[in-house]
């Protein structure tokens, strides 16, 4: 029985010099925004630009978007948890009926983070 | 590269007995680093903890002391740093794509790009010790005093800055420092061709742990050296 | 006739043993070790009873009592309980329940070991140089700005072995994750491993604060820094909090595995199948999470606000449900077995009633008024010494004496292993229920001299010090004595479910011939016949 290479997915390297491009244009917008009174929000500001900067080396950089499905376990038993979520992330109009929420305190803040999650990484 | 049974022994030696596959063992070693990334998050997560409480408490002074440090060195840093991402994640492709060649030297550059960070935050502490802004028994802040008259500056809270400052900087380093080692080592083997498409695993997981030391300096950045940089009324 | 090969006796040799990547000789070397470093813990355990058998400072003066204290604390915790049942019985039995032929890691795995060693060697150095004095917990500024001994050395001893910790957790994780045999799913696996699991997270995640918090103290002391220093801005406070962010979850470390090692045994021994074993899973993870939320219940004195006291002695609580929920289906295993009284079955006994104990105890401990009478008296020690001697060393004993004949192919005494058991039970009441009662009526803790009306329940206490001692010694002279005289021993003496009964005792280097394949539920006691021959009374 002969050992089948899995091919794993290579990535283009276009898509890393556009990360890279994302990272570099990021890091002097953190910079230059520090030097703009914008009180309160300046921390705010530099840690969600690092906050997104970092998701995009995780993402990218360390292919964990692109982890093969059937031996990431874990993530897909996280995507299945977060998939069951009562009406799903679709956009609701004004009148169609709220989504069954959960009767207790622990379960909406559970529901609540996992539909923020859930569209975080979709 | 042949696929006859009785050659899969000799012909994957770095496939380990106690594994029934390569798939598996890949798996496993990627998953190991990953591991070991969360305990380093909770290793530099405990002094980004003692940082976040003084820097509430001690708001002033921590804002003058990110004052003091040398942001243009900071983001140049910053960007030496994911440009050794770049060439780290273009080596692991080089790997993949069995390119022997391309893999050694991108290797080699993101290590230049570390040199060149340690290099460069060697002058900002050199700065520091000229300053007399190293904890210690030459500590003096008069300096820093002085530019904010405005405002009281303690400087026994600015030592608190300056010693997270270089504790936080310091941790950082020596993990590039330790990068820098397992780099060595695998600029060596790749140089000795072990690795090729089916087996580079050693560079992908050395290479998370590369994305890692950057994921933290891209978080100690702006903590450290953005505090504050308003202009002053 | 010749030998048939196994772990033991595939190479000999120093070389084959110090560079072995073999989990089960690893085991070996670092039973070994801890048990070394138990004997050191011992001694000044001992040094400590001795003292208070009188009420005045009489054996050694204060500071060095300082010392014993701290130096029994450190070595216990660091260098026995922590690595003990993961780093032996785990070492050598997640691969073979799982049906794997080694951990993930093998050569992490003894560079693990080598870090315990230097850690070691940095400990003893430190101990002969002179100790450490400021309470294994190492409260600032005491440990920072004041104690005048090896607490650099200390400190970095411990944070060496914490390294060792955290690498065997992050084998256990990825080995009982991606080596699992053909068949073996996560609910057919043996609730040992779901408690080694459970462990190993705790290792994974709290481990590296205590290393943080160390290296911070560490490099206060040495560059005269003033981060937990009050006079400096400082706040001691920020010190124990990050420093039972750890050693909170770490209590769970010491006690989790010990009760995988009952979860083992009672089935086996009441030749039932475990009641309610998703419960029993389910609850080791909910004891490592809930324990990551305690941690300020050590520090209800301390200055720490009334809401958030309030808070974590409300999550206190909450957290002895699951252990609470453990108890309850051992218990109810039992119901209607068909119990033998063998030495491993005596040690869960024992561990179910004072780990019951200490558990208890822990949330009188959780409820604030009770906490502010009786901190930092002895009623804290003795629930502790419940929990981690009565608990946690019983369970040990426990696994070492059901997994013996499987590590060494050889049966210890029974009717020996039976004494030992019953002078250990009685030994360790002996020794701990009087500081109950000491606690309660005011001795602090960590004082070499006190109050005369104290000294009957101190002298009780001392000699059941003594009798403990006797009690574990006895096992130490047995199972080496069976290593040389011992019956050879089946392939699975006591009849139990798990696949490291499926091998030969000792296990060959690899572990299984051929891969197994599970079909079968975990505790399938129905469909496994007693043992041929239970251990014959002598």
């Amino acid at each position: 029985m002969s050992e089948h290479i899995k091919s794993e997915h290579v990535m283009s390297s276009k898509m890393y010099y556009g990360i890279w491009a994302a990272l570099m244009c990021l890091t002097v917008v953190t910079a230059a925004v520090s030097f703009v009174d914008l009180g309160p929000l300046n921390t705010i500001v530099a840690l969600v630009i690092a906050t997104f900067k970092a998701l995009l080396v995780v993402l990218f950089f360390m292919h964990v978007k692109y982890t093969s499905e059937k031996n990431d376990q874990g993530g897909n038993r996280i995507r299945d948890f977060l998939a069951f979520y009562p009406a799903g992330s679709q956009s609701r109009g004004l009148h169609d009926t709220p989504p069954q929420l959960a009767p207790c305190a622990c379960g909406l803040t559970c529901d609540i983070l996992r539909a923020a999650l859930r569209e975080a990484i979709s | 590269m042949s696929d006859s049974p009785g050659a899969v022994e000799t012909q994957k030696p770095e496939l380990l007995h106690h594994f029934s596959s390569a798939e598996q063992q890949r798996d496993a070693s990627t998953f190991g680093m990953w591991l070991f990334l969360a305990t380093e998050i909770m290793f530099f997560g405990g002094m980004f903890c003692a940082y976040l409480i003084y820097r509430y408490w001690y708001y002033n002074e921590f804002a003058a002391g990110s004052r003091s440090i040398n942001i243009w060195l900071g983001t140049i840093n910053t960007a030496v740093l994911i440009c050794s991402s770049l060439t780290v994640a273009l080596g692991v492709r080089a790997a993949q794509m069995g390119k022997r060649k391309l893999l050694v030297t991108l290797l080699l550059i993101t290590m230049v790009f570390g040199v060149a960070f340690l290099g460069i935050k060697g002058v900002e502490w050199y700065q520091k010790f000229e300053e007399h802004h190293i904890p210690g028994n030459s500590f003096n802040v008069d300096d820093i005093i002085h530019d904010y008259p405005q405002i009281h500056i303690d400087p026994q809270h600015e030592q608190i800055f300056f010693s997270l400052y270089f504790a936080m900087t310091g941790l950082h380093a020596l993990h590039m420092v330790i990068g820098l080692g397992i780099f060595t080592f695998l600029t060596y083997k790749a140089w000795k061709g072990v690795y090729s498409p089916s087996y580079y695993t050693p560079v992908e997981v050395g290479g998370l742990y590369w994305h890692f030391v950057d994921i933290v300096w891209i978080y100690l950045f702006p903590l450290l050296y953005l505090i504050d940089r308003k202009p002053l009324r | 006739m010749a030998e048939r090969e196994t772990y033991l006796n595939k190479e000999y040799g120093i070389r084959s043993w110090l560079l072995t990547t073999d989990h089960k000789r690893i085991a070996l070397l670092y039973l070994i070790s801890i048990t070394f470093f138990f004997f050191i813990g011992g001694f000044f355990a001992l040094l400590i009873r001795l003292e208070l058998l009188t009420p005045a400072g009489d054996l050694v003066q204060a500071d060095t009592y300082n010392k014993l204290f701290t130096m029994h604390g450190m070595v216990m915790v660091f260098f026995f309980l922590i690595p003990s049942i993961p780093a032996v019985l785990g070492n050598f039995l997640v691969p073979l329940m799982i049906g794997a032929k080694d951990l993930a890691f093998p050569r992490i795995n003894l560079l693990s070991w080598y870090l315990y060693v230097i850690a070691g060697i940095m400990m003893l150095h430190s101990i002969v140089t002179g100790g450490v004095d400021t309470g294994w917990t190492f409260y600032t500024p005491f440990s920072t700005a004041f104690s005048n001994t090896k607490v650099i050395e200390a400190g970095l001893a411990i944070f060496v072995s914490g390294f060792s910790s955290i690498l065997t957790g992050l084998n256990f994780v990825v080995t009982i994750h991606r080596m699992r045999a053909p068949g073996m799913t996560w609910s057919r696996l043996p609730l040992f491993i779901w408690a080694h699991y459970a462990t190993s997270i705790i290792q994974l995640l709290g481990t590296p604060v205590i290393a943080i918090t160390l290296v911070l103290v560490v490099f206060e002391r040495a560059f005269n820094l003033g981060i937990f220093d009050p006079n400096r801005g400082g706040d001691p406070l920020l010190f124990q909090h990050l420093f039972w962010f750890y050693s909170h979850p770490a209590v769970y470390i010491m006690i989790l595995p010990s009760m995988g090692v009952v979860t083992e045994i009672i089935p086996c021994f009441t030749r039932k199948r475990i009641f309610g074993y998703k419960f029993v899973a389910a609850s080791s993870i909910g004891i490592a999470v809930l324990g990551f939320l305690v941690w300020a219940h050590h520090m209800f004195v301390a200055g720490i606000s009334l809401y958030s006291a309030l808070i974590f002695s409300l999550l206190s609580y909450l957290v002895a449900v699951p252990s609470a929920i453990k108890v309850f289906n051992w218990t109810a295993t039992m119901y209607k077995g068909s119990i033998s009284f063998t030495t491993p079955m005596l040690y869960a006994f024992g561990f179910i009633g004072l780990f019951t104990m200490g558990g208890l105890t822990g949330l009188f401990l959780a409820a604030l008024g009770i906490d502010v009478h009786v901190t930092d008296t002895y009623f804290v020690i003795a629930h502790f010494h419940y929990i981690m001697v009565g608990g946690a060393v019983m369970g040990y004993l426990a696994g070492m004496h059901f997994w013996w004949p499987k590590i060494s192919g050889r049966m210890y005494p029974e009717w020996l292993g039976k004494f030992a058991a019953l002078i250990v039970f009685l030994g360790f009441n002996l020794t701990f229920f009087p500081q109950f009662l000491l606690g309660y009526m005011g001795m602090p803790r960590r004082y070499w001299q006190y109050p005369p009306e104290f000294q009957v329940l101190n002298v009780l206490s001392t000699a059941g010090s003594t009798i403990l001692a006797v009690g574990y010694i006895l096992p130490m002279i047995y199972f080496l004595w069976s290593m040389r005289y011992g019956e050879p021993a089946p392939d699975n003496p006591w009849g139990a479910s798990g696949l490291e009964w499926t091998t030969q005792s000792p296990p060959t280097t690899f572990n299984f011939e051929e891969t197994p394949e599970v079909t079968w539920e975990a505790y399938d006691y129905e469909h496994i016949p007693a043992p041929e021959e239970v251990p014959v009374e002598r």
